[in-house]
């Protein structure tokens, strides 16, 4: 497995697609901070100055609803792209040969998962680097934008990673409980990242095509915000409000989170890797 | 060739997909040292048929043993010492040629980098050449795809138009690899389109239409068209 995992990390970072993802994630932080660096909209909050929190902690903020869409992408652009780039040029028989079917799936799964995982880990530590680099600098506008309204956060600057306990108005508001709050919304939105990282591996199984692969969890996602709204939630629910909802709706958020978002995702991934290793070990449609 | 036991053995063999027979009831054996050549038509079953030996195509119905071992037995559903060319070659096409060899080389870890080096050098491509794949011309890919099925010295050798692209030297070399596999007791299956260059490189070339073995190919059945120059 530990093989495949060496061939993924070969791969994946040479590929403009995963670069493509970095892009996306960095993109979406960046939107995201800079909507809630606005000081008309929220009050600079003390000690929440690092990009990660900043970006977690943007509770409201009309752009995070481009999350539903983006985190998806950013999940299951490597992901997806592992299997059927694989598939498509033929390296998938020169592994399978060598290592077997039950090495080469697994050794995929994971290692496709944590090149999903490293592209939003480097998006959010060149993010974090952008912050501390020029949000205590005094910018030009940028299209009538003040861009730099973080001026206050000068002082506060804490560091790389600081503090995500940071105490926030709205989190005593409705939780009271800063800690437990951004642990859960961290983790929901990585649970439900990787639980559609390995949706789109699984999905490649039978599209050849990578960009393909991303119409499943992204279909997946929106169906699960106009659910989610149906059901009578105020908001658009995106992956990263996902922890959130474990507390808020005691019986509709639990369900919709876990069904839809995480446990729909990776049963399914599971029943597709149990289907081809019991029943099949083949590709579908490999008839050539 | 030798009198050992078939290290191939296929019995019955038989995939329906989709509504259709795709392989139709194949009894074949393959013994170590012998070099058998599949020889028909696009979409005759010669592909799916190595494709079944390799594991990669699980048969509807029939036994599959390599290497006295039945594939439905193995835990990875694949034979151990396999080495295969398939179409396309499965190189990826942001590594140089080297990169690519290291690196599934890496996975079986029976190989040094010197090893590898020198297998370049055998089907004439450079060690050091830093081009990616992606820049290859297609003869270059096929001969680094041959390079990376042999260079482990399998004992089975699966091989599906290994002469795709390849100008007459690159021909030449293929069936001069080939040979030298047989002479240290490979079993070797080849699937082509050209009667002229598998009966060449063959101990036995039979001949499949529409997923049925009809017996040993004669020059009469087979349209041999001139091989594609690149």
């Amino acid at each position: 497995m530990g093989s495949i995992i060496r061939a993924e990390w070969a791969r994946s970072i040479r590929t403009w697609r995963w670069w493509l993802a970095v892009a996306t994630a960095l993109l979406l932080l960046l939107f995201t901070a800079v909507q809630y660096a606005q000081p008309w909209y929220h009050d600079p909050t003390p000690r929440a100055v690092n990009f990660f929190s900043v970006t977690v902690e943007a509770f409201g903020a009309w752009l995070t609803a481009l999350w539903p869409v983006l985190v998806p992408v950013v999940a299951a652009l490597p992901a997806g792209d592992s299997l059927a780039v694989d598939r498509q040029r033929g390296l998938d028989a020169l592994l399978i040969t060598r290592v077997g079917w039950g090495r080469y799936l697994w050794g995929k799964l994971v290692g496709a998962v944590l090149m999903g995982g490293l592209a939003i880990a480097v998006a959010v530590g060149v993010a974090e680097g952008l912050f501390l680099l020029l949000f205590p600098r005094a910018l030009p506008k940028f299209l009538g934008w003040v861009v730099n309204p973080a001026l206050p956060y000068r002082e506060k600057i804490s560091g790389f990673f600081a503090d995500i306990y940071a105490t926030q108005f709205h989190v005593h508001l409705f939780w009271g409980a800063p800690g437990v709050y951004v642990v859960l919304v961290v983790a929901g939105a990585l649970a439900s990242a990787l639980a559609l990282a390995a949706l789109a591996t699984t999905s490649a199984v039978w599209v050849r095509r990578p960009l393909l692969t991303l119409a499943v969890p992204v279909i997946l996602f929106l169906v699960g915000d106009v659910v989610t709204l149906a059901l009578g939630n105020r908001y658009l629910v995106p992956s990263v409000y996902a922890g959130a909802y474990l507390s808020w709706h005691p019986f509709i958020g639990p369900w919709t989170v876990l069904g839809l978002y995480w446990a729909v995702p990776l049963a399914a991934s599971a029943a597709i890797m149990g289907w081809i290793m019991r029943w099949h070990r083949e590709w579908p449609r490999s008839v050539h | 060739m030798t009198t050992e036991a078939p290290r191939i053995i296929l019995q019955g063999v038989h995939k329906r997909y989709q509504g259709r027979d795709v392989v139709h009831g194949i009894d074949l054996t393959v013994a170590p040292g012998e070099v058998v050549g599949l020889i028909g038509p696009n979409g005759c079953g010669k592909t799916t048929l190595l494709r079944i030996v390799a594991g990669l195509v699980q048969p509807t119905a029939g036994t599959v043993t390599v290497g006295g071992r039945q594939l439905a037995d193995l835990p990875g559903g694949v034979p151990e010492g396999l080495g295969v060319l398939f179409d396309p070659p499965g190189l990826l096409p942001h590594l140089s040629g080297f990169a690519n060899l290291s690196m599934l080389a890496s996975i079986r870890r029976v190989m040094t980098d010197t090893e590898v080096r020198a297998w370049m050098q055998r089907v004439r491509l450079n060690p050091d050449d830093k081009k990616r794949v992606g820049a290859y011309s297609q003869g270059m890919v096929q001969r680094l795809g041959i390079a990376q099925a042999l260079m482990e010295a399998p004992d089975v050798l699966l091989l599906d138009e290994p002469t795709n692209a390849l100008d007459p030297d690159g021909v030449e070399l293929v069936a001069s690899l080939i040979g030298e596999a047989q002479s240290r007791g490979a079993a070797i299956l080849v699937a082509s389109h050209y009667l002229e260059e598998v009966s060449r490189v063959c101990t036995r070339v039979l001949k499949i239409a529409e997923g049925r073995l009809i017996g040993a190919a004669r020059e009469d059945l087979v349209r041999t068209p001139a091989p594609e120059l690149p």
